[in-house]
């Protein structure tokens, strides 16, 4: 809402030299975005919130202000209308759930060619309105000056008496923004016997608008109720200076005093045979008759923590026109009909305390508190900072996802999409946060970056087949490139599975992994789940093929992604006691099926419980040699014996190695390599 | 003879201290032990003494020997530490196997924030990002077709569920979970259908919340100057409380600080309104409280003195290699 200081002045005078004018209109809660220095005047540019629909004209925002000065405020310019009908020839029927009150003011033989004077003209173009016409522009003046809209028909272009009613399927507009309407079932409309003439309170037909030559007009100025006005604002997608004004409310009482203003510049600026003035009203639907509110001095010192008197109190919101009354102990309050903000006692008590000023209220320390549910421990968190110290780069992405994305690799009915997306390429929720991670990737790529480990922590979103919307926090991890963290050539190594699976094993040292080949974000040929006491806790992977053909991306890529929910790390620590005796280590190499995973023939051993045997170990493992077909593989195995109450014997441990030797040959068809 | 070999321990000794050197060390060594070392040569001379002395002497000569071999191998060892330049180590050049990772700024930033917060007895809570309308609107006070949901541009899932736009929903939950007195903070991402460089269609917020006996206006404007002077560790930083309006708080106030000689709206907050409390069937009678939210990329901004909001969500290494450091 912009103001000049100049017309503010016209109600209270010694605004004009006040230099912290804008200072206290702040202080005061009407919020100054922008000064803008004219010749002869300033402009102000306020941030009015929603609340304060009284602030929106230059008369409430003086009304406001007045509080701050030991004035009165200066009368409007008004023209008094010597009532003449209370039934309005030109008013059919109005439904009064849309209008209950609603004036019409008819002017006969009006002089519109006349041009609008240049005062006029130039507070409108201050405030971003441009002038149209001498009628248009005095109601668009008046609206400003006042705050209540009006709207003007061309009585001879309308076809016979007007309805206020809701609008019936298949009706339009050609509004006078040049737009065609098509209407919707109930939306309130002023219509003449055959067409629609008006939005209410939005936007009027350019069918019986306001020309130069218009003779006979019939000015509307009503109450239209708040939510109705802001439906059809959402509906059509449109705002305009009345809807804006309409849909926050608009004083009910004020109608006929802004006529007068209208009427007072008319006659003022132009000429006219004669007028006709009558008003519709059904009051029980207005705000018209504010409730009483109670309250005691002892509430506004509880929440404002000021000491503050009675007296105080009762000047403060009598300034602001509110009607206060003391009774024993209770503050009985009525607040004006235009603050539709008001209705509880800690409305009062901001009154008061914007008024005092916030700047004059204490500074109190809190007390101590003590928190029962303490700080969550959250193990994303922890998780976080040991993959930094790992080398990771922690990244943020947007939680949405381009349109059809995720269909290559999820099921299209587990992806939530966004109603009213901002963009095509934000409009679904992440189910996972692999391809974000990609995105982030792609973007270093191009900028000369192919080496790197980044990480991100972040929720993700999918639905069931019932729409149960699910959201489950989600730790993952992406590297590519070598390790440039070997800082000379000859230490560099290119990433692959192993430093994934690495880094997860530094961080959960107790994770197990498991070869599958379900996961379409992943590459058939290297992908594992993550198990963490027997639950899948996660994946990990190189991405999948369709990744690198919808990027365009060539260098390899590996990802992880973890559930932290999952995670139960509440597991206690068991101590056992260590042995004192010392360990024997034997080596054996073995010759194996090449397609043997090396975590089967561990598996194997562990489970049958050797005896003294208390770790394995693959220490080394090669293919293709003249010792062995092409169907086969070497690996050599570490093995640790130990014993917690003697110094094991040689025979003892060849007893084991023979034992284990034995149940690979069977088992595995393990053939020990010759040395 | 006993006092032959005292002597010539003692000024093995005196040989000793003043060897600095390998070499040197190798000439005492050979000295005392060598086939015609001195103390070979005592040795020898034990073959011409009687069966008694034989037995004393030859103990003492033993025991000399080794304490002398002791000594020789103790120097040689320091030597080695001390004096060896013939393989030095240019401990200038690269390390190797070290690892930089660097956290997000947002996570600093919420972490700093969230700390600070702990201090003053403020936990966090969490709730869903995915939220219906009544959490993140109606329990708030702010009903269907209210103009302040204009403040609001939000994105729908649909008719029931909502992208949260702010996280003042988690205090609803919160409220309804836990019983008063109970001081909470919710940090997370929002969203809000606006995209320009001062605006992302998703952002982060921390809110916080306290719902006590005896908390007022006068507690909540102390608390957040502190708040606020800790985070920009600032003590002279210059603050601003003004009247502002939020649906949930009665009365509201936005906080403005100086920021390069301008008003700079940073955080806004309120004493929580009655209605709300109401809502999660708090009695506001017995029960007051404050609440506050402010945006985790604006803190953040100003800390760093980052200009524009779309660089935290590119990720470019450059920018996050910036943010490298021990928190």
């Amino acid at each position: 809402m912009k103001v000049s200081v100049n017309w503010l002045s016209e109600f209270l005078e010694p605004l004009k030299r006040d230099k912290k004018l804008s200072h206290k209109m702040t202080s005061l809660g009407l919020e100054v975005s922008r000064i803008q220095q004219l010749k002869s005047d300033k402009i102000i540019d306020l941030d009015i919130t929603p609340n304060r629909s009284d602030c929106l004209s230059v008369y409430g925002v003086a009304r406001d202000l007045k509080t701050l000065y030991k004035t009165n405020l200066k009368p409007l310019k008004r023209k008094k209308i010597i009532k003449k009908s209370s039934k309005n020839k030109h008013i059919k029927k109005i439904n009064h759930t849309i209008s209950p009150i609603y004036s019409c003011f008819e002017i006969r033989n009006l002089n519109n060619r006349v041009s609008t004077p240049l005062i006029i003209k130039q507070r409108l173009k201050n405030c971003g309105i441009s002038s149209v016409n001498l009628l248009v522009d005095i109601l668009n003046y008046s609206m400003i000056e006042i705050g209540q809209p009006f709207h003007a028909f061309d009585l001879n272009l309308l076809e016979g008496p007007i309805n206020i009613r809701f609008s019936k399927p298949g009706e339009y507009i050609d509004a006078l923004n040049e737009k065609h309407y098509k209407l919707m079932k109930s939306t309130p409309v002023i219509s003449d016997s055959k067409n629609i003439q008006a939005i209410a309170g939005l936007i009027g037909s350019n069918k019986s608008a306001i020309t130069k030559d218009t003779k006979d007009v019939l000015i509307e100025c009503a109450y239209f109720v708040p939510d109705l006005i802001r439906q059809s604002s959402k509906t059509y997608k449109l705002q305009t200076d009345s809807s804006y004004r309409f849909e926050r409310g608009v004083d009910p009482t004020a109608h006929i005093q802004a006529l007068e203003i209208v009427l007072n510049l008319i006659y003022k600026y132009s000429n006219y045979d004669s007028y006709n003035f009558s008003t519709n009203k059904n009051l029980k639907k207005t705000n018209k008759d504010k409730s009483i509110i109670t309250t005691d001095l002892h509430s506004f010192q509880r929440i404002l923590g000021l000491h503050i008197k009675l007296n105080t109190i009762k000047r403060i919101l009598s300034n602001l026109n509110f009607i206060v009354k003391i009774r024993g102990n209770k503050i009985l309050v009525q607040a004006p009909c235009y603050r539709f903000d008001i209705s509880n006692e800690y409305d009062l008590f901001e009154e008061v305390a914007r008024v005092i000023g916030y700047q004059n209220f204490d500074s109190l320390s809190l007390p101590p508190f003590v928190n029962s549910s303490g700080v969550k421990n959250k193990h994303e968190d922890r998780f976080s900072s040991l993959f930094v110290t790992r080398g990771y780069r922690e990244v943020i992405n947007y939680t949405f996802l381009p349109k059809f994305y995720q269909e290559h690799f999820n099921k299209k009915d587990s992806i939530i999409s966004i109603d009213n997306p901002i963009s095509e390429d934000k409009c679904d929720m992440r189910i996972s946060m692999i391809p974000g991670l990609i995105k982030s990737y792609k973007y270093n790529y191009s900028r000369q970056n192919p080496s790197m480990k980044i990480f991100e922590n972040g929720k993700v979103y999918f639905q069931n087949l019932k729409s149960k919307i699910t959201e489950k926090k989600s730790l993952a991890g992406l590297i590519s490139g070598s390790d440039s963290n070997y800082a000379l050539k000859e230490d560099s190594i290119n990433y692959n599975f192993f430093d994934i699976k690495g880094d997860l094993l530094s961080i959960l040292p107790n994770i197990k992994f498991r070869s599958i080949k379900s996961n379409n974000l992943l590459n058939k040929r290297c992908q594992a789940e993550i198990i963490y006491n027997g639950k899948v806790i996660g994946y990990c992977g190189e991405i999948s093929k369709k990744f690198y053909e919808l990027e365009s991306i060539k260098p390899t890529i590996y990802v992880f992604e973890l559930f932290t929910e999952m995670l139960d790390l509440s597991k206690p620590i068991v101590y056992k006691k260590i042995s004192p005796f010392p360990k024997i280590r034997r080596d054996l190499s073995l010759i194996l099926d090449k397609n043997l995973k090396s975590q089967d023939i561990i598996n194997l051993l562990e489970r049958e419980r050797f005896k003294y045997l208390i770790n394995i170990k693959i220490t080394d493992i090669f293919y293709n040699s003249k010792e062995f077909s092409e169907n086969e593989k070497s690996v050599s195995l570490e093995f640790v014996f130990q014993d917690m109450n003697t110094t094991l014997k040689d025979s003892q441990v060849t007893d084991q190695i023979n034992r284990i030797l034995e149940l690979l040959k069977k088992r595995i068809n393990a053939k020990l390599r010759d040395k | 003879m006993s006092i032959e070999i005292t002597s010539l321990l003692s000024s093995f000794k005196k040989e000793l201290a003043n060897c600095n050197s390998n070499n040197d060390l190798m000439k005492i060594k050979s000295n005392y032990l060598g086939k015609k070392g001195l103390l070979t040569e005592l040795f020898s001379q034990m073959k011409n003494l009687e069966l008694d002395e034989k037995k004393t002497k030859g103990a003492l000569l033993n025991q000399t020997k080794i304490s002398i071999e002791s000594l020789l191998n103790a120097k040689s060892k320091e030597l080695d530490s001390f004096n060896s330049t013939d393989n030095e180590i240019d401990i200038s050049l690269p390390a190797r196997g070290y690892t930089i990772g660097s956290h997000h700024p947002i996570t600093i930033t919420i972490n700093e924030i969230t700390n600070i917060l702990n201090k003053y007895g403020f936990s966090i809570s969490d709730g869903p990002e995915i939220e219906d309308d009544y959490y993140n609107f109606e329990a708030l006070n702010i009903p269907k077709n209210h103009p302040a949901r204009d403040m609001h541009d939000t994105f729908y899932i649909n008719n029931e569920k909502l992208l949260r736009t702010h996280t003042s929903s988690v205090q609803i939950r919160s409220m309804l979970e836990q019983s008063p007195p109970l001081r909470i903070m919710t940090p997370g991402k929002v969203y809000r259908c606006d995209s320009d460089p001062t605006h992302s269609p998703m952002f982060h917020q921390i809110e916080g919340l306290s719902v006590e006996k005896n908390i007022n206006f006068c507690h909540l404007k102390g608390f957040l100057t502190e708040f606020i002077k800790e985070f920009f560790d600032d003590k002279k930083i210059e603050i601003r409380f003004r009247p502002s309006y939020f649906p949930f708080t009665e009365p509201s106030a936005e906080i403005d600080i100086q920021f390069k000689n301008k008003w700079l709206e940073v955080l806004g907050c309120g004493m929580v309104h009655p209605n709300v409390l109401r809502n999660v069937k708090i009695d506001h009678k017995i029960f007051s409280g404050f609440a506050f939210g402010l945006g985790i990329e604006r803190f953040a901004m100003l800390k760093y003195g980052i200009s524009d909001l779309r660089e935290f969500f590119e990720n470019d290494l450059s920018f996050l290699s910036q943010f490298e450091s021990i928190r």
